[in-house]
Order: C-alpha cells, then structure tokens, then sequence
C-alpha cells in the first residue's frame, strides 16, 4: 500500500511540475487566438495582460429610463394650478457654456420641476431652483433664470450681465400660485406674509419701497421708506434678523426706528444702532455705543434684570448652522453673572460665570464647562444641573468626544443619538484652513470614516450628506472638487448615493436626493430608495 | 483510502502553489487565485479588481462600450458596471481629464481642435488606436417630405445659401439648422467631415443647442420641429435614443442610407473612427494598459461588434 501511494505522489507531484514548470510562454500559446494580437506581442515579452477564455453574457444596454410627463411636449414655463400636488426640483440639463464673461465655470446645472409621482411639469428652464420654508413649516421654490447658456458675444451685456436677462420668481411648492421677485432683491417669509426689499440693483423698481404680500401673493401693504424714516432704504435699510419676528428695522443718520408689517412705528430711537436681530417674538437692538436693548411689540424694552449679552448656541440632534431648528436662549450679563433665559424669558439652568454653550445632546439640552485643573468638558442637564453620564450612551473616550471643542464656542454634532460628526481644521501653510470631518460610531467607538475637504449637512437627524470642496487652485481661485460627494445614512450605516453633484430637496418631511450619472438624471426617494426619474439629459458627445 | 486521495489531493495543491512563476509577483498570485470561470488562469495574466480598474471616461456614445469592457472585464452587472465609469461632459472635457490624470483610458470619439491644443500645451502625448466607427447623421422631423439631402446641399444649409426646404425637394417653409457647441464630440465631427470652415454661418442662440439629447428634442419635440434640421452620430440615435426616431427620421447622404454596413463598407460617407485612448507614458504593467491591450485584442473587437458598433 505504501508503494502505491508513494508512486501517486511522485505521479503527483510529476505532473504538477509539468503543468507549471514555465511560466508564460507556452502556457499562453494554448490559450491565445492563432493570430497575433497585442496580448500575445506582450505576453511574449513577459508583460501581464488580460484575457478571457469567452465573453460573457452580460445583457444589452439599458438606460432604464424612467421619465414621465404631464403635459405630452417640452414644457419652457410653469403652468400654474392647483392639481399637481407637491412639486420638486430636478436637475434637467448639464449646459455647456460658451458665456465666458457671465460665468467662471464652464457647466451649468438648469433645473425643472416634477411631481412626487415623476411627472414632469416644467422642463429644465430654470438656471437655479432653491427651496424656502416659511416660520410655520410651509415650503416655496425660488426659480431664477439668469443669462441663458451659449448667449453669443453680441448679446452679453458685460457691464451687468446678470440684470438684462436675469428673473425671479418664488411660487408655493405646489405650483398654484407665482410671485414675481425683481432680480436682486431681498424676500423674506416672516410670519404668515412675505416681505420684498427692492435693492438698488434691482430692475424696474423703486429701491425706496418696501413691499409685503400675503400667502396667496397679494400684496396688502407698500411701504415708503422716505415716507417713514426721511430718508429712503438704501441708505436706511438695515441687513438684519429682526425681520423673523415681523419687524422693518430701519438705521443711518436719523438714528433707529422700527416699524411692523402695516408701516406702524413701534419704536424710534436717536441712538445709532449697530445690529438687530430677533430672538422669537422679541428684538435684539445693539447700539453702537455698546448698549443693548430687548424690546417687544410695542417697543418696551423687556430685557430681563441687566444687559443683553448675547444669544446662545444651541446645537444638537438635525441641527446644522441653523439654531433655530431647535430650541434656543438668551444669556443675559447681570452684576452676578450670566443667566440664560427661555422664549417667554422665564429663568432656565444655574448662575454661570462667563457667558455659557448650550447644547443638545441625546435630546436633552446641556450646559458645558470645564472644572479648574480638568482637561475635559463636562456636560451638565439644562434643567437638573446632573452631569451627563457619558457612558451610557458610548464607549467612546470623553475626550475624543470633546478634543476639538474650545470650550467658548464650537458645538458638537450628533446625528441618530450614535454618529458623531467630528469637526476640526488643519492649517495647511499660508493661513488657508482645511475641514476635516470624522465620522464616529458612539456605539463601538470606532472611527467610520475620515475626510478632509468636505462639508457637511444633516436631514432628518438621519441621512449626512458629505460635499467635498476639493483642492485650492492658485491658477483659478477656487477650490476643485476632487472626489465624489455621497449621503451616508446613519440607520442603515451605508452610503446610498455617490456622485458628483448631489442635490437633496426636504419635502414634505421627505429627503429627495437627484444627480447627474453617466448623462443621466437620477431623484430618488432617499425613504422609500424609490427612483422616482431617470431622464438621459447628458451634454455629452 | 479517502485519506490516500486527500494526501494526493494536498501534494497537488502543494505543487501548484509552489510553481507561479518565477518573480513570484503579488499579481501572479493574485491571478491564480482568481475566481471567474472564464479569466485565463495563466503565468503573466492579470485579473481586474475594482480596486485597481483604471478610470474610465469618455464619449457618451461609447456608454454601452465601456460599460460592457468593465461589466466584462470584472465580472460584474452593467449597472455596477455603469456606477464605476464616468462618460459625461464633452468630448473636449474627456480629453483634457485624462490629460490633467482625472481619467487613466478613455474610449471618445476624436478629440476637437481646444483638446489637441491642450494636448499639446500640457506636454503630454497620449496613445490612441481606433477601435471602431461611427458617423454623422443628419436629422429632421418625420413630417418632413425630405428623405435624402447631398453632401452639398447639406454644406448650402449650414453655409446659409440655401434656407428654404422647398430648395430642397421640401415644402415652403423656412429651415432651421440646429448647431451644437464647439467642445462637444458631434461638433468635432461636423467641423472635420462637413468642414465649412468660415463659411459655417452663426447660429441665432435658440438654434444652438448645448447636448445630444437637447438637439433630438429639438428636431423631434419642439413645435417648430417640421422645419428643423439637425445632426448626431449614428450609434447615439439609433442604440439610445431610439425612442426620437418615433417622431424623426435619418437623412440618407446622397443617397446612402447610414447602416453599420454602409458605414463599415465606407458606401456612407461621412464616417469616423472612434478611440481607445490612454497616456503614453502609462506603464507596461500598468491596469489601463493591460485593459488598453485587451480592447485592441481579437476580444476587444469580437466585444465592439457585440455591443452593436462597427468594429475596425
């Protein structure tokens, strides 16, 4: 028996060392098609190269196009009416541009607009399309259409190019209803009305006035700033906040006056004003003469037992840039302190020493600072002064978690209750700044993912989109994008969309995401992963 | 005895492994550890990772191509195969990312004058070979009597001599010459083949249209279509977009009617090749130069005429 197997082995092993004994050469003559191709030219002088035995069935081409319309043909203007239900922006047309003295880039994305169920309402006629919600939660679209693609030499007016050919209008997300907004000027939702500040570029009209329209678009009040003030808006107009809460801050050399939507005064003033901003149904008022005031409707100041400091930020949970998704306070400077203060201007947390960072963390709100001789941050419930029981909610290290955090101002963001959205900056040289984000996993305490030129945008404290600014160019000034941007969705931890230009529209509470691929415009639900258009619009070939 | 077969069986595994080749390279190993059914398992042979695939770009027209050398190549579907590859923007933008190292092999048609100047400006030498042909058509609505136009008549109508279709066998109605931009591949093709030179008149803004999709729409869509005369390549109208053949139809050019025969054959004139491109200095063992090889193979060829373009 032994024999026998030692005869097989050596069998074995004989042929083995047949079938390998030389490298490519003959191994290849085998294999290769009897004429002489490339591969065989560089097989035979030792160079890798790929073949396969057979093509494989992979199928045909399919652009699996899915385009729908509601009117039959190309459709170059909204239509307006009430059936449409909830429209959204699609990304229509990749233009090239030969308008070199109008842009510095050489693509334009043109935008249309869809219903939820992919039906094509205007074709892509629009230059840009951008969503606004108003205070109580209702969405609009700004559509503006600027200098059209290939416009010939002839016809740029170089001297403002934007103003000759350049419209905007805001209409409700469900395309019933259209305002038409003079190019250049300043709209703002405030309340249940929409305020229209011509400025002095805009077209046509007069820069003294102040509009205000209703929801429907009706205007019910116009407003003389010349009238009110003595002088007219583009000299007294003030470029502030206070416009949230339903005031016309109106500052120069008369001094300060305030007026409500109906062009009621509410508060005037000698003093020069600096700044104003709202704070719910308040106005912040900073003099410049370093005092402040905190007035409310009827110009009272209300400011409660000292000086107004200034507000808090607040951060947390889907807040990103934005405070006033989430809740937020007032610190005010007294003799003992700082004292925090709520939108009915009630007392909130403890006496702090220096002006306090409050954020939200794990849906709670907290207080931070850092004890004499600590090196890390302690967190401490808003309203119970317990410290935050860290442990509880990850593995990570405290000081992982704050390590990038001065203690005075940057706020840090947590999406889900679990991923931590680690921001700093490195100083590359020549004082430029880079953005790094890590992504970490509270859970496990392990670091996701790690990017460098990016930034960074939440939607319903559930999907992170990553935009990538790209690499500073000294031969153009701008930063290049590099590498694709991508969502990463926190539920499921995957990345569900990577592409270059990814545009995400929240509507009705649902995220749609639509890009460009391969000539291809994509919009998906990002909830439902529906496809809802899959239109070939390439500028290609 | 089954201990026996497993004694051999280990030997013969043993042999294997230990035989490679002789530089016993990472890729060597790799590529006998392949597991496609129909890679070539041989010394020398490499296998394709979707970590070390080369970028691929190019010609939206050669969409279907490269999306099928990479579904091929990795083993992967053609919608895998189509998230990997960009071909987008113009002819001219593909030449100058491959230049600028965005991309590492293009498959585009030829590149415009802007792209061989920039070739040249940056100092870098690219290697091409033509792997196939496509050509220009001329488009116009199915509503339009015309069938057939020569190649000079096409030269008046861009030249603006001739601007009524009545001039041409039609009925009297103005003729509306749509245009594409400079950079972009059909234009190329038009300024070579068509090659009017200064003669070609300016186009009004709304006749020039900035994609090959926006110029179907405009021949076949638009209500002014009946009037319009357009161009593209041949590959592009009659493999993707043949749904705007429901409402348009391909002039015949002196006659011929543009097929892959009559394009291959020559018979249809205005005819061109398209390229695999990469950079010169691309290494030997380079991945894009391994591919580069592959799609100028016999197998290359055998996979252009699958995806229905007319091999060279």
């Amino acid at each position: 028996m032994r024999k026998i197997i030692a005869v097989m082995l050596i069998l074995a092993l004989l042929l083995t060392a047949a079938a390998c004994g030389r490298p490519a050469e003959e191994a290849e003559t085998t294999t290769v098609e009897p004429e002489t191709t490339q591969e065989d030219q560089t097989a035979e002088q030792g160079t890798p190269f790929f073949k396969l035995s057979s093509l494989p069935d992979i199928g045909k081409h399919s652009s699996q196009l899915i385009v729908d319309r509601w009117y039959d043909t190309y459709q170059d203007h909204l239509l307006l009416r009430s059936d449409y239900g909830t429209l959204l922006p699609f990304i229509g047309e990749v233009a090239d541009i030969d308008a070199s003295a109008i842009y510095d880039d050489t693509t334009q994305l043109n935008y249309g607009l869809m219903t939820l169920d992919g039906k094509i309402v205007v074709d892509a006629v629009y230059n840009y399309i951008w969503a606004e919600t108003a205070p109580d939660g209702e969405l609009f679209y700004n559509l503006e259409t600027y200098a059209r693609t290939n416009i010939p030499e002839a016809q740029v007016d170089h001297s403002n190019p934007y103003l000759e050919s350049s419209k905007r209008y805001i209409i409700d997300s469900k395309g019933s209803k259209m305002l038409e907004v003079p190019y250049g000027s300043y709209c703002k939702f405030v309340k249940d009305k929409i305020v229209m500040l011509p400025s002095s570029e805009a077209v046509g009209k007069d820069p003294d006035s102040i509009w205000v329209f209703d929801r429907d678009f009706k205007q019910i009040s116009h407003l003389s700033c010349k009238a009110m003030t003595g002088t007219n808006a583009k000299e007294s107009w003030m470029e502030n906040t206070a416009l949230d809460c339903g005031y016309i801050v109106l500052g120069g050399d008369f001094g300060c006056q305030i007026f409500d939507l109906n062009g009621n005064r509410v508060l005037k003033d000698e003093k020069q004003l600096s700044y104003a901003w709202d704070f719910y149904e308040y106005i912040i008022l900073k003099y410049e003469d370093e005092t402040e005031k905190l007035v409310d409707a009827s110009g009272k100041n209300c400011m409660p037992g000292g000086k107004v400091f200034s507000t808090v930020s607040v951060c947390g949970d889907n807040y990103y840039y934005n405070y006033k998704k989430t809740e937020y306070f007032i610190s005010v400077k007294g003799d003992d302190g700082y004292r925090c203060y709520d939108r009915f201007l009630n007392p909130v947390g403890p006496l702090f020493d220096k002006d306090p960072v409050i954020v939200r963390l794990f849906g709670k709100m907290y207080y931070r600072s850092r004890g004499p001789g600590e090196d890390n941050l302690t967190y401490y419930e808003l309203e119970t002064g317990d410290p935050l029981d860290w442990s509880k909610h990850t593995t990570l290290d405290m000081s992982r978690f704050d390590s990038h955090f001065d203690e005075d101002y940057d706020t840090p963001t947590i999406v889900g209750n679990r991923f931590f959205l680690d921001e700093y900056y490195e100083n590359t040289g020549e004082n430029r700044y880079v953005r790094h984000i890590d992504l970490v996993d509270l859970q496990s305490g392990e670091t996701v993912f790690q990017k460098e030129r990016v930034d960074a945008d939440v939607y319903r404290d559930r999907w992170i989109s990553f935009t990538f600014y790209g690499r500073y160019s000294e031969d153009t000034g701008y930063s290049d994008p590099d590498e694709q941007s991508f969502i990463f969705d926190t539920q499921t931890q995957s990345i569900v969309v990577q592409e270059d230009k990814i545009k995400i529209n929240e509507v009705d509470g649902v995220p749609y995401a639509g890009w460009i691929r391969n000539g291809h415009s994509l919009v998906k639900n990002l909830e439902t992963q529906e496809t809802l258009l899959n239109m070939f619009i390439s500028s290609a070939g | 005895m089954k201990k026996i077969f497993a004694i051999i069986m280990a030997a013969l595994l043993l042999g294997l492994s230990a035989c490679g080749s002789p530089e016993g390279t990472d890729k060597e190993t790799k590529a006998q550890e392949t597991t496609a059914e129909n890679v070539e398992t041989v010394p020398n042979s490499f296998e394709f990772t979707v970590d070390n695939y080369p970028r691929m770009g190019g010609s939206l027209a050669n969409l279907p191509l490269g999306e099928a050398v990479t579904s091929t190549v990795l083993g992967i579907s053609r919608e895998d195969a189509n998230k990997m590859i960009t071909f987008a923007g113009s002819t001219t933008d593909n030449y100058k990312a491959i230049i600028d190292g965005k991309f590492d092999i293009l498959l585009a048609y030829e590149p415009s004058e802007e792209a061989k100047e920039y070739i040249g400006n940056s100092g870098k030498e690219l290697e091409m070979t033509p792997i196939g042909t496509d050509a220009l058509v001329f488009i116009c609505s199915d509503k339009n009597s015309v069938n057939s136009l020569t190649l000079d008549q096409i030269k008046q109508i861009y030249s603006g001599k001739l601007t009524n279709w009545s001039q041409v066998g039609g009925k009297d109605a103005e003729i509306l010459p749509y245009q594409r931009n400079k950079d972009s591949g059909s234009q190329t093709l038009f300024d070579k083949l068509i090659n009017l030179g200064d003669d070609l008149m300016d186009p009004p803004a709304d006749l020039m249209v900035g994609s090959m999709i926006g110029l179907l729409e405009a021949v076949a869509q638009y209500d002014n279509s009946e009037n319009a005369i357009g161009y593209t390549v041949y590959y592009y109208l009659t493999n993707m977009e043949t749904d705007k053949l429901q409402s348009s139809k391909i002039l015949a050019l002196d006659g011929v009617q543009p097929s892959n025969e009559t394009i291959g054959s020559g018979e249809y004139k205005l005819s061109n090749d398209f390229y695999v491109v990469i950079r010169k200095d691309a290494a030997e063992d380079s991945p894009e130069r391994i591919l580069y090889n592959w799609i100028c193979s016999a197998q290359g060829k055998e996979l252009v005429e699958k995806e229905n373009y007319v091999a060279k």
